[in-house]
């Protein structure tokens, strides 16, 4: 029982920072259409930044993670002002590619700037650990999965209920509709690129105590995230978020009872297996999402 | 060869005005004109290093033309090569610690096809963008399954002393004869893909690539097209990696990573996407540029992400739409914009 608590909240822990990195990444999706390979690359970015001034300038830790939020706000700006905008009207081909050549760019800064050696980043509570029925809990994972209630509630609470929601769900559902109506996409872009770059450093800062940080360690979430979307179908956040839990779940679960060498597959196989059945996603109805 | 390139899905589109040729001609002149020049080019060299460098091209040229296959005709966002290329070497290193290179490079092209078809079944009601992500899973699964999956490949993924390719009592042992043999199967792949570019399929499988409703109300079978397409570029890549297993005798599963598939995808969209020539040109620079400018090698994500991004918006027909524009403007007789004929 122990061992099945403590691997149940690791599971959880993990489908939390997928699901933040899913609505970031669904974030951009929604208002622009463009599906952000750089996504994983601005997870590692913002453990890097949080590295950076806590262990190498010895900033406290909220203030670390906090500008590193911040700064990589801006390089989601910035993101969107050169990799996408230039090619507004473009085939969505062009620019998927150029999100891919940008993680390139920002995964070779950031390894020009730290080097290949794995480095850790400090978390607020060391390796203390809570117990709950002889299963060790530790408590970076309780942090992990009440920051993420907050920010996916505060996420879903914009987007469903406050005036930029409703226009990233206008841009959604139709473009040139929602254009007519006089809603600035140009703003939207830059906004929906900016936060959902942010989302992506709250998941890295969250993430990065509890493993080594290398260029890597965006990529995988990545992957996770965008199985957890599409499993999610595109559609409602509320399935996206299940869907990332799952997978946090089913890794886990199948490291700890199945064989723990292939634990990274299993979400995959999930998918799999889920696309063949339903190819439009558990919760989705756009089977023809755009690209 | 006359390069009316990627005006084709234009012409879909054209109604009346004078019939454009159905098929391009001279392919197979471009093909034996290729191989002599490979051939020239394997007499001039003479050390292990050139070698080694157009073992490389030829190789990465395979992988590059299957990729044309099911990126530049079939149109799927495919992140799947570099594992199929894996596979491929996987497969024939597996079959041959019993077996001749001959069995051990069929076994790359049945178990490289016969998983791209198992995988392209399960997907292929799937949307564009799902079947890209799947792309990138199946990669990942790959990955795991070559490190893991040890009766097959080896502890780790890794496996040492590979024997070198033979075929019918004659060994490739020294790297003059891997080249040779390497212009061989690239020859064999190259016509391949120019009997599909004088088919119907070439201009079905763009048909589908643009208006994918439009092409199946005329009667075009746009899901296995794009099946035939990706099992076909798959099973190249396949080829690809066996080849590459027995000429090095090493591999491991560094060598297969998504980084090799961006690689990929630079050598196709360099030369250019739209001809079937554009592979050659873009591995030439994939396997050349790190070993002779050096500032490539040491800057190599940062130039590769940026080249990406600035061949896509400037040059969306590679090196190859560049030399036929500049070549235009040399003759001094501008295309009719329609059908991309001179006038």
């Amino acid at each position: 029982m122990d061992r099945f608590i403590s691997l149940f909240t690791i599971g959880i822990a993990q489908g939390a920072i997928i699901s933040i990195v899913a609505l970031g990444f669904l974030l951009i999706y929604k208002a622009t259409g463009v599906v952000n390979f750089a996504q994983g690359d601005l997870v590692t970015l913002g453990a890097y930044i949080a590295v950076w001034l806590a262990t190498d300038h010895g900033w406290p830790l909220l203030g670390a993670y906090g500008i590193a939020i911040v700064v990589l706000f801006v390089v989601g700006v910035l993101l969107e002002r050169f990799a996408y905008a230039p090619l507004r009207g473009r085939s969505i081909h062009v620019v998927v590619i150029s999100t891919l050549g940008a993680a390139l760019v920002i995964r070779a800064i950031i390894l020009k700037w730290k080097g290949p050696t794995p480095t850790r980043l400090a978390g607020p509570f060391k390796f203390d650990v809570v117990k709950f029925h002889g299963a060790r809990i530790p408590k970076q994972n309780l942090l992990i999965i009440a920051v993420t209630v907050i920010a996916v509630g505060g996420t879903m609470l914009v987007f469903n209920r406050t005036q930029f929601g409703r226009q990233v769900r206008a841009l959604a559902n139709d473009r040139v509709t929602a254009m007519l109506q006089g809603i600035r996409t140009n703003r939207m872009s830059m906004l929906t690129f900016g936060l959902s770059a942010a989302m992506s450093a709250l998941a890295g800062v969250l993430i990065g105590p509890t493993r080594a940080v290398t260029v890597d360690l965006g990529f995988s979430v990545m992957l996770y995230a965008f199985a957890a979307a599409i499993l999610g179908g595109m559609g409602r956040l509320g399935g996206v978020v299940v869907a990332a839990i799952a997978i946090g779940l089913v890794r886990q679960l199948g490291a700890g009872y199945i064989n723990a060498d292939y634990a990274e597959i299993y979400p995959f196989v999930l998918m799999l297996a889920v696309l063949a059945v339903r190819p439009e996603g558990l919760f989705g109805s756009e089977a023809g999402a755009r690209l | 060869m006359k390069p009316v390139l990627g005006s084709d899905v234009a012409r879909v589109d054209v109604g009346a005005g004078p019939r454009p040729p159905v098929y391009r001609r001279h392919q197979f002149v471009g093909v034996l004109a290729l191989v002599a020049l490979a051939s020239l080019l394997a007499i001039v060299l003479d050390s292990a290093y050139s070698y080694g460098l157009m073992a490389s091209w030829l190789t990465m040229s395979i992988v590059g033309l299957g990729f044309y296959l099911v990126f530049g005709l079939g149109g799927q966002f495919a992140f799947s090569q570099a594992a199929f290329f894996g596979l491929g070497a996987y497969s024939s290193a597996w079959a041959t610690r019993s077996l001749s290179f001959g069995w051990g490079f069929l076994a790359a092209l049945a178990i490289g096809g016969g998983v791209a078809f198992l995988f392209a079944l399960l997907v292929f009601r799937s949307s564009q963008f799902y079947f890209a992500i799947t792309t990138l899973a199946f990669s990942q699964i790959a990955l795991v399954v070559f490190r893991e999956f040890d009766a097959f490949t080896a502890s780790g993924g890794e496996i040492v002393g590979i024997k070198k390719p033979d075929l019918a009592g004659f060994r490739f042992d020294s790297d003059l004869r891997i080249v040779w043999l390497l212009i061989g199967v690239l020859a064999i792949a190259l016509a391949l893909v120019a009997m599909i570019e004088r088919s119907p399929l070439r201009r079905e499988a763009l048909a589908v690539n643009a208006h994918p409703t439009v092409a199946a109300t005329l009667g075009v079978p746009t899901g296995r097209l794009r099946l035939l397409m990706f099992v076909l570029g798959s099973c190249f890549a396949a080829a690809a990696g066996s080849l590459q297993a027995h000429r090095i005798g090493f591999i491991s599963t560094d060598g297969f990573s998504v980084g090799l598939a961006i690689d990929i995808f630079l050598i196709l969209l360099l030369g250019g996407v739209s001809s079937m020539w554009g592979p050659l040109i873009g591995a030439a620079f994939v396997v050349l540029a790190p070993e002779k400018l050096r500032f490539i090698g040491n800057y190599r994500g940062l130039v590769y992400g940026a080249l990406l991004v600035v061949v896509i918006v400037a040059f969306p027909k590679g090196l190859v739409g560049l030399f036929e524009s500049i070549w235009s403007r040399v003759q001094r007789r501008p295309r009719d914009a329609r059908t991309g004929e001179r006038s």
